[in-house]
C-alpha cells in the first residue's frame, strides 16, 4: 500500500524533473519502474510491448513534467499517464480480439479480494459495495484498459448499458468515498 | 446551454474526470478532455481527485501472487538505457533546432539580468581592486535590499558564487542558491550559470559542504551542471546552512587540490534579509 513517504518523494522528484534534473528522473525510475511495469503489463499483456510503453512513459514524464499542475499527487498523475500510454499502444496493436485470458473472472475475483483485504483500502471497500457487474466493468476498464465498446463486446451487453453501468458505478463510488 | 458553461458544472466535470481516469475514453475524447482541463480548474481538480482515488486499486498488481510471467519479461535495466539514449538524442536534436535557446522566457530574462548584474559587479571589482566574490555578495545584498524592488529571485537563504578552483581572480562561473521550503515547493538548491557555457566539460559534479566550525567535508550529492534546481532533504539543508564553503569535485573522493573543479564561499542571506 502506498504510504505518505512514497507520495511525498514522488512529488519532490517530479518537481525536480520539471526543472530538468535527469538524476531525479533516474531516481524516480529506480523507485517506480517495477510498479509501473506491472500496471502496463496488465493492459498490454506482452513483455516486449510493455518495455516500449515503459520507455514512452518515462520520456513522457521527462518531456511533459511541466504539465503536472500540482493538483493531486504526482504519483496519481504518473499512473494515469502510464495507463493511457499502455491503452493507446494496445488499441494500436488491436490484439484484444485474440486475447482470451485477460481479465478472466478469476483474476478479477483475486484482485477484488486483494483490494478488500488491504486495511484502510477505502476505494476497495467502496468498490466491493457495488453490484458485481459494475465492479467488473470498472476493474476491466481501469486495470485492463477496456474501452466502452470493448466492454460491450466482451460482456455481450449493449453499449448504452455498459456506459450506464460505468457512469452509475463512478457516481456511487464518489458518494461512498466522500462519506 | 453553451458548451463552456456546461463544462463548468461539477457533475459534468466529475463524470468526465471519472471516465478519463477509468480509461474508457477514446484517444480523441481524452485529448479533448485534457484541453478542457487546462482551461477548467474544476475539471482539472476532478481529474486529480479520481487519479488519486483510483491509484491504490492497482497496488495489488504488485503483490507476488498477482505477478505474471509477463511482468518478469520486462528488463528494467535495458529500458533505462533506451530512455537515456532517447533523452540525449532529443537533447542533441533540440540543440540543433533551436541553437540552445531556452524554453522559458522568464528563465531567459532572469539569466540575462543576472548575467548583466554579475558582469557589472565584476567591473566594479576590478575598479575597486577587491575580490570578485566579496563584490558579488555585497552587491547581492544591496540588490535584494532595495525597498519596494521586486527581487529577481525571491529570498534565497544561502548563496555561493562558484569560481574555477575557487580562484577569486577568475570571474564566477555560476551561482548556487539555497531556498528554504515553502507551501509550494521543498527546500532546494538552484544553479544559475552566469553565462551560457558552451564548452561544459562536465554534465554533473559531486557537491560538498565544508562545515564552518570544524572544516569537516560533508558530501551533498551529485549536482547537474545545468540551470535548474534539486530538492534538499533536511540533513543536506543543514549541511549547507552550517557550511563556510561549497566545493565541487570530479569524483566522490574527498575534495583536494587535484580534484576540486569549482568552489565558493557560502554566505547566509536569510538572516540579513529579515
Amino acid at each position: 500500500m502506498l504510504d505518505e513517504h512514497w507520495i511525498a518523494e514522488t512529488n519532490a522528484l517530479l518537481y525536480r524533473i520539471q526543472r530538468e534534473d535527469k538524476l531525479a528522473l533516474k531516481t524516480l525510475y529506480d523507485m517506480s519502474a517495477t510498479k509501473l511495469s506491472s500496471l502496463i503489463v496488465a493492459i498490454v499483456k506482452d513483455g516486449h510491448e510493455a518495455e516500449d510503453v515503459l520507455q514512452d512513459v518515462f520520456l513522457g514524464i521527462w518531456q511533459q513534467a511541466k504539465k503536472y499542475s500540482g493538483k493531486g499527487s504526482a504519483w496519481g498523475w504518473i499512473c494515469v499517464l502510464a495507463r493511457h500510454r499502455a491503452i493507446d499502444r494496445l488499441r494500436r496493436l488491436s490484439i484484444r480480439q485474440q486475447e482470451s485470458t485477460d481479465a478472466s473472472p478469476e483474476l478479477l475475483n483475486k484482485l477484488s479480494e486483494e483490494v478488500n483485504n488491504i486495511d484502510k483500502h477505502w476505494i476497495g471497500q467502496c468498490l466491493s459495495q457495488l453490484p458485481l457487474q459494475t465492479q467488473q466493468v470498472i476493474l476491466l476498464s481501469y486495470i485492463n484498459g477496456y474501452s466502452h465498446s470493448e466492454l460491450s463486446q466482451k460482456l455481450s451487453a449493449p453499449l448504452g448499458t455498459v456506459k450506464a453501468w460505468i457512469r452509475r458505478g463512478l457516481q456511487e463510488l464518489k458518494i461512498c468515498l466522500s462519506t | 446551454m453553451s458548451k463552456y458553461i456546461r463544462y463548468q458544472q461539477p457533475k459534468i466535470c466529475d463524470h468526465l474526470a471519472g471516465q478519463y481516469v477509468a480509461g474508457v475514453m477514446t484517444e480523441k475524447v481524452r485529448a479533448r478532455t485534457e484541453t478542457l482541463a487546462k482551461k477548467n480548474p474544476m475539471l482539472a481538480a476532478a481529474i486529480a481527485y479520481w487519479s488519486d482515488a483510483f491509484v491504490e486499486l492497482q497496488e495489488p498488481l504488485n503483490s507476488s501472487s498477482m505477478k505474471t510471467s509477463t511482468s518478469d519479461q520486462v528488463n528494467i535495466r535495458r529500458v533505462w538505457s533506451a530512455i537515456e539514449q532517447r533523452i540525449s538524442d532529443a537533447k542533441v536534436s533540440n540543440a540543433l533546432n533551436s541553437s540552445g535557446t531556452r524554453s522559458s522566457v522568464n528563465d531567459k530574462e532572469t539569466e540575462s539580468i543576472l548575467e548583466r548584474f554579475i558582469n557589472s559587479l565584476f567591473a566594479w571589482r576590478i575598479m575597486a581592486g577587491g575580490s570578485a566574490l566579496a563584490s558579488i555578495v555585497m552587491a547581492s545584498f544591496l540588490w535584494l535590499a532595495i525597498p519596494g524592488a521586486t527581487p529577481l529571485i525571491s529570498g534565497p537563504s544561502y548563496l555561493a558564487s562558484m569560481s574555477d578552483h575557487g580562484d577569486p581572480s577568475i570571474p564566477p562561473q555560476f551561482v548556487l542558491s539555497a531556498y528554504s521550503k515553502n507551501t509550494s515547493s521543498p527546500s532546494r538548491l538552484t544553479l544559475q550559470w552566469v553565462k551560457n557555457k558552451k564548452e561544459k566539460q562536465h554534465e554533473v559534479l559531486h557537491l560538498w559542504a565544508e562545515v564552518k566550525e570544524t572544516g569537516e567535508l560533508v558530501y551533498i550529492g551529485l549536482q547537474p551542471l545545468s540551470n535548474g534546481s534539486i530538492a534538499l532533504t533536511k540533513p543536506l539543508w543543514d549541511a549547507i546552512a552550517n557550511s563556510s564553503r561549497l566545493l565541487m569535485t570530479e569524483d566522490q573522493q574527498q575534495p583536494a587540490e587535484d580534484n576540486i573543479v569549482f568552489s565558493g564561499l557560502c554566505l547566509q542571506l536569510a538572516q540579513w534579509q529579515s
